[in-house]
């Protein structure tokens, strides 16, 4: 049975359809991406699962529907987190503080310590900049900010919302070398990108998004020796 | 100089009080992105169940302020639920047209319940002066003074301790920050908007109740209080905690020593002057931050 589920999702800004019956699913351990254009749903599809719009289709992750009663604070709780566009963090506070937020939804009283030893191990350049503002980062360091936030919660279902967006292609490949060290330690993971080429070269398995639907699906390195896919998204 | 330390007093005891409702503001505009009209009038709400809680049913002091903090907060949740959260996901205007009409509400509310006449809110506190030997002559601080500056204070310090040091109050900056973020991080958006309703109903209402034996108490005695929190707030930087403290003490110190060399008629007068001063010479208020966005 696959982990997360999505049947028939519709969702709208207004009147203005951005998901039109999406079928979608991940297995257990999987890396499995989302490409499409700028403007075909992909940001919308990720905040229907977080629970941050409502939509009308089901959603069942690990069994359990989401939607409904569930809000986005429990989903959270139940171990599906985002890492959103733009990376999102708080420029205010301090790389540590960002981090500790990251851990709102642990258990009161749970020691972040352990956890925040451990990000920096993952991600050295945060440790170096601990007590920095988060807004002072560079983007890479920032997206890597936000991943780190983001494992304090503990995901079991890590969503990624085009992480390689406005980095040097350096940069990119560091941070897809970090998406699969996550990826290592068991978690399931959710890839929406722009960068077809990376994203495919990286996952498991792919969906190819337009206008609201899915047009085409298969293993990563299917679809990346596709010729439509090759022709619209990896440059010829 | 005795003269000027003595306004000087009176007024920081007064801009104390624009402080605690100015920070009802600056709560309310940070963490929600809205101006919170109707703040004024949950301070004549509090000052009118502390006098019901102090002369109806006798309580000693310190229960009045906790339970005028704690109705207040009540009927303003209440209130929130009804009138402003159907308006959360709608245009801001919206929200902006619920809290200028919530004025009316909360002020017909307490003429329906204490009727229009002005009430006389009996002192809570000695009112013999203290003289204080100050350069050969005596300055005089009351008891009065001294509290409003001690419980003021207190609930500062209590403020910017929780903000920063409780889980729900470095939640709130997160929230203040990057909304979408926090969600995501789990934070529950509803607790969020409880814990700052809150906080801004208990500061007005324990101002109220602070100034209710000094001004007596009347359904339209919010609306010049909520005008001058809201000039000293935005004073000190709209949404800034320290600045609306700021804001708030300054606001005061420059009425009374206008009252004491120009004159008390002139003293509103001179308090908007002194904003467009500040606001020519800082645009954002005195501690506010120009917004600086990194795309």
């Amino acid at each position: 049975m696959s982990y997360l589920k999505i049947e028939g999702l519709y969702g709208s800004y207004g009147n203005i359809q951005a998901l039109k019956g999406i079928d979608l699913e991940v297995n257990k351990g999987e890396i499995v991406s989302i490409v499409g254009a700028n403007g075909a749903g992909k940001t919308t599809l990720l905040t229907c699962i977080s629970g941050l719009m409502p939509y009308k289709g089901t959603i069942t992750y690990d069994g359990q529907q989401l939607g409904g009663k569930i809000s986005a604070d429990k989903i959270v709780k139940m171990g599906i987190v985002q890492v959103p566009e733009g990376r999102q963090i708080f420029s205010e506070l301090s790389v540590i503080e960002n981090l500790k937020m990251g851990a709102y939804s642990r258990p009161r009283g749970e020691n972040p310590q352990p956890d925040i030893d451990r990000i920096f191990g993952l991600f050295p350049r945060l440790g170096e900049r601990k007590d920095q503002k988060g807004g002072s980062l560079s983007g890479g360091e920032q997206q890597m900010l936000a991943m780190g936030r983001a494992m304090m919660a503990h995901p079991k279902l890590l969503l990624l919302d085009e992480p390689s967006m406005g980095l040097a292609p350096v940069v990119v490949a560091d941070i897809f070398k970090n998406i699969r060290q996550l990826h290592d330690q068991g978690i399931t993971i959710v890839l929406i990108e722009q960068n077809a080429k990376m994203a495919l070269k990286n996952s498991d398995r792919a969906y190819v998004i337009e206008n609201g639907e899915i047009t085409l699906s298969g293993p990563a390195a299917e679809l990346a020796e596709n010729e439509e896919i090759q022709k619209a998204y990896l440059g010829g | 100089m005795t003269m000027f330390v003595q306004a000087l007093i009176g007024g920081i005891s007064q801009g104390a009080i624009y402080a605690l409702i100015a920070l009802g503001y600056s709560v309310i505009y940070s963490t929600l992105k809205m101006g919170h009209f109707a703040q004024g009038d949950f301070y004549m709400l509090g000052a009118f169940i502390g006098l019901f809680l102090s002369t109806q049913l006798g309580l000693p002091a310190v229960i009045v302020f906790a339970g005028a903090g704690l109705l207040t907060s009540l009927v303003m949740l209440g209130l929130e639920r009804v009138a402003y959260r159907p308006m959360y996901n709608r245009p801001m205007n919206a929200l902006l047209i619920a809290t200028l009409g919530m004025q009316y509400v909360v002020q017909q509310i307490a003429k329906l319940i204490w009727g229009s006449d002005i009430k006389r809110f009996p002192a809570m506190f000695n009112n013999q002066a203290i003289h204080i030997p100050f350069m050969g002559d005596s300055v005089a601080v009351t008891p009065q003074n001294l509290w409003v500056m001690g419980i003021c204070g207190t609930l500062m310090i209590a403020l910017v301790l929780f903000m920063k040091k409780t889980k729900t109050g470095i939640a709130m900056s997160a929230v203040s920050m990057n909304r979408k973020a926090a969600s995501l991080m789990g934070v529950k958006i509803t607790t969020i908007i409880t814990a700052t309703y809150t906080i801004a109903a208990c500061l007005a209402a324990v101002a109220g109740v602070l100034m209710g034996p000094v001004y007596s108490v009347s359904f339209s005695m919010g609306g010049s209080m909520g005008t001058k929190a809201m000039t000293a707030a935005v004073m000190g930087g709209f949404g800034s905690i320290p600045g609306a403290m700021l804001g708030g003490v300054l606001l005061g110190i420059a009425e009374t020593l206008c009252s004491l060399y120009i004159s008390t008629a002139y003293k509103d007068v001179f308090t908007f002057i002194i904003l467009l001063v500040v606001l020519f010479w800082k645009p954002q208020g005195i501690l506010g931050q120009a917004k600086i966005t990194k795309v």
